[in-house]
């Protein structure tokens, strides 16, 4: 019997495929994927939550400085719960705490800051969640860490909680920080 | 709550699935083997086998159905996905709401098919229509098992709970109560093809009839498969409130990637009917088209790509599938890889010619297939070696509108071609109102538009060389204009149901690509907060908001906004789109409200501004999407283009059936 490569190549690929799918099963694509993953931060440009003070702009994110950006709002209320362990983040030496205000009024959030303790060095006002949709939001609060050479590193879409800073946020941190 | 009556039901049910799994055990092995050793007895089994199986599925879907509407909650199945507040339809489309219920609904297609093929098959030969047979009950085997063994919805709980969890209210939807059935009914309807494939394979032969035979089923399957394609892309489009309806999602490849393929299968099966050619390509395709059905299904239920889709995922589950996919595709592929050189080629042919065309479209969605899997799986084998990568729609748009681009040049000019040997010239002066019409549409764009971008122009001279393209040979095949108009009606009356078909299925595709072009190049949105009495324009539209009043649905609460649309003062309509609280399980969505128009939809969603926001002040995103409804036109289309070609199989299959019993009355007299 003849067998022309032609017949046995699908067989071939088929056997790549399924090792692969067998690895991957062993994998979990939710820890690490997503499109912003060790890209550049799309640009930006927002006013400050803080009338009279400079924009907050992508330059902010590049200054060679560890960075946690974090999405928040004050009308919502898992910003609430998560808002302890940010004040945790904002104790760590070397690392650049940046917030923006998602579809909020500048009055309510300052209030909110105020009462609740301000972690962030910087604060962005993203009224209209023009920069929420580039950064690909799917809700607030959402946190990003940004390495010191300006590379999205980490997503966390919801709140900050125990495992999560445990498992994901202080072990990367404890990796960028020299 | 369900008394001790209804309860037995389910275990009606669980006794029918576990004989189902016997029955499709004796409708494999035993005829198989029959077939081998022609044993009559033995290959006997296979028919009344399959009609058994249906009814015994049939038998468990419809206890687990009973076991839904009558909300009993002792079968862990229904205490997790229904609740008693919920509106009928959603008690029944629960059923296949979740994990288990589809693979039930999976095994259910797959023995509908198989019986269909046991009762209308009668004129397919006896072994042949045996392995189809086996085959199919091979694949039912893995399938119900995996049912039993990891799936099982009949699984109960004691104490029974007073109440269920509900399905998630982004379900509760006409559009999707009907999108996986039909979705099922397209996966599982390339089965047929696959155990065609097989059994072609098994009795080493591949003629015009094995063509006319596989290619209505397959044609049901890609009807029901574009249907169900196209009725979660509209879901997504008005229920997720996004305005999007197609985002490169694993699991929308996952549906896509057999689309193509079963697109391809059609295309290549008639140059297999009409020239006797291309024999183990489809063979090959036939193969390939399901087991992308499988692995679609293996991606959705494994969870090992990262999908908005969050379906549960179990990884014992994953292996079971693997494993099972393993044996399925690595089996038929040697099996091709060691019995394929036993098909004998037919004659070779020119490039430029109806089969050469045909190729063509083989060839671009073979290479769109092959994108769209490398695209899908690369995340994952990157990730295996330690890398981590998102493919998104960059990628996609970046591979796959350059392989589609020629696919529809070749698609308006392949149908105008004569069999054997085409010339593309006098084809082209044939064409000269598409390429006229081209050239007005570009300069439409470029005047009154004011549109330069160039993939916008593309998108459109694309559109319009198919669409008229597909008239212009319509309007040769009944000699319009050449002939008087009652002739030429009563020629289009006689047309072969395949030449509609065709053309129908082809002005849906130019229909889908006006519209995704249209609505993506010239869409206006307007994300802002407003406050009742407050207006915004939306290209060329007024916008009011004249109210936001709370009330009560059948089971949810909602807000409902109320737009006032105008156009110049002209009042056009009202949009009522909603915020709607569900209490089980808790949840908000968004339900956008939408006018189509056939110039395009104008979409509104609301939602909370935030409870520290200025009282009265809504956050409202509104879009104006031209042409968006050419979209799902095209699609349903191209299903009745699929339908249209079917009701004339149907008629060929007659011919092929007399043709065949005049051969077997000939046979009989010079024995």
């Amino acid at each position: 019997m003849k067998i022309k490569p032609f017949y046995i190549a699908p067989a071939i690929i088929f056997v790549a495929v399924i090792v692969g799918l067998y690895i991957g099963l062993g994998l979990n694509p939710k820890e690490t994927a997503f499109p912003l993953y060790d890209q550049s931060p799309p640009e930006f440009s927002l006013p400050a939550l803080v009338e009279g003070q400079p924009d907050l702009t992508t330059a902010d994110l590049m200054t060679g400085q560890v960075t946690v950006v974090n999405f928040f709002a004050s009308w919502c209320a898992p910003c609430r719960v998560e808002h302890p362990y940010l004040l945790q983040l904002a104790e760590i030496d070397g690392l650049k705490m940046i917030g923006i205000d998602y579809r909020d009024t500048r009055e309510t959030a300052i209030a909110y800051l105020q009462q609740a303790g301000n972690p962030f060095d910087l604060i962005g006002n993203d009224a209209n969640a023009r920069v929420g949709i580039e950064w690909g939001l799917a809700g607030v609060p959402e946190t990003f860490i940004i390495s010191a050479d300006g590379k999205v590193k980490l997503r966390i879409q919801g709140p900050l909680n125990e495992p999560i800073m445990k498992r994901q946020v202080l072990p990367l941190l404890e990796e960028l920080i020299p | 709550m369900a008394g001790r009556g209804p309860r037995v039901i389910a275990e009606i049910g669980h006794f029918a699935l576990i004989m189902a799994l016997v029955v499709a055990v004796v409708q494999s092995v035993p005829p198989l083997w029959g077939a081998w050793q022609r044993n009559t007895t033995m290959m006997g089994l296979a028919a009344p086998a399959a009609c058994l199986q249906l009814v015994m599925l049939g038998t468990a879907f419809l206890c687990l159905m009973i076991a839904y509407i009558g909300s009993d909650f002792s079968v862990i199945n229904v205490m997790m996905n229904s609740h008693t507040q919920k509106p009928l339809l959603y008690k029944i489309s629960g059923v296949w709401g979740n994990h288990e219920g589809s693979i039930l609904l999976w095994a259910l297609i797959l023995s509908f098919f198989g019986a269909a093929v046991a009762l209308f098959g009668r004129n397919l030969p006896t072994t042949f229509k045996v392995r189809v047979l086996s085959v199919q009950a091979l694949i039912g085997v893995g399938f119900i098992s995996f049912s039993l063994f990891t799936s099982n919805p009949f699984l109960r709980i004691n104490p029974v709970p007073l109440e269920g969890l509900g399905l998630n209210p982004l379900l509760q939807d006409p559009g999707l109560a009907f999108h996986p059935p039909m979705l099922y009914l397209g996966y599982v309807g390339f089965s047929i093809a696959f155990s065609f494939a097989i059994a072609a394979l098994l009795e080493g032969r591949v003629d015009a009839i094995w063509a006319r035979w596989v290619r209505p089923w397959t044609l049901a399957a890609w009807c029901f498969l574009t249907a169900g394609i196209a009725l979660g892309s509209w879901w997504a489009y008005y229920e997720l409130g996004w305005g999007g309806w197609w985002f490169w999602d694993p699991v929308e490849n996952a549906s896509l990637m057999p689309w193509l393929a079963g697109t391809a299968l059609l295309h290549s099966a008639i140059v297999v009917e009409r020239r006797e050619t291309l024999k183990s390509w489809t063979v090959l395709l036939a193969i390939i088209t399901f087991s992308l059905s499988l692995l679609g299904t293996f991606i959705v239920r494994s969870g090992v790509l990262n999908s908005v889709h969050a379906f549960a995922s179990d990884p014992a589950r994953g292996i079971y599938i693997l494993a099972f996919l393993t044996l399925v595709v690595g089996g038929s592929l040697i099996l091709f890889a060691a019995r394929a050189s036993a098909l004998k080629p037919g004659g070779v042919f020119a490039a430029v010619s109806r089969e050469g065309g045909l190729v063509w479209n083989n060839l671009f969605l073979a290479a769109a297939t092959g994108t769209v899997l490398f695209g899908t799986l690369f995340p994952m084998f990157a990730d295996a070696f330690g890398y981590k990568v998102t493919v998104a729609a960059p990628y996609f748009n970046a591979v796959f509108i350059p392989l589609m681009t020629p696919l529809i040049i070749v698609m308006a000019i392949a149908p105008f071609m004569a069999w054997k040997r085409g010339n593309i010239m006098q084809v082209l002066r044939r064409m000269w109102p598409a390429g006229v019409s081209v050239v007005v549409a570009i300069v439409l764009c470029l005047t009154w538009l004011e549109t330069t971008s160039p993939m916008a122009l593309m998108g459109v001279a694309l559109g319009v060389w198919v669409l008229v393209a597909v008239l212009v040979e319509l309007a040769g095949r009944v000699d319009l204009f050449r002939t008087s108009v009652g002739a030429s009606a009563r020629r289009a009356v006689g047309l072969p149901g395949s030449a509609w078909g065709m053309s129908f299925a082809h002005a849906g595709i130019g229909l889908v690509v006006l519209g995704i072009t249209a609505s993506v190049s010239w869409e206006r949105e307007v994300i802002t907060m407003m406050q009742p009495g407050e207006t915004r324009s939306l290209g060329g539209y007024e916008m009011t908001l004249t109210s936001v009043t709370p009330g009560n649905g059948p089971n949810y609460s909602y807000i409902r906004g109320v737009f006032e649309v105008r156009e110049e003062g002209q009042f056009i309509t009202q949009l009522t789109p909603e915020i709607r609280t569900f209490t089980d399980p808790p949840t908000q969505t968004t339900e956008a409200a939408i006018y189509p128009l056939v110039t395009g939809d104008i979409y509104a969603v609301i939602s909370n501004a935030g409870p520290n926001a200025k009282p009265g002040l809504w956050a409202v995103r509104l879009y104006h999407k031209p042409l968006i409804s050419w979209m799902w036109a095209g699609a349903l289309l191209m299903v009745v283009g699929g339908m249209f070609s079917l009701a004339d199989r149907r008629l060929r299959l007659g011919v092929a059936a007399r043709a065949q019993r005049r051969r077997r009355r000939e046979q009989e007299a010079t024995a």
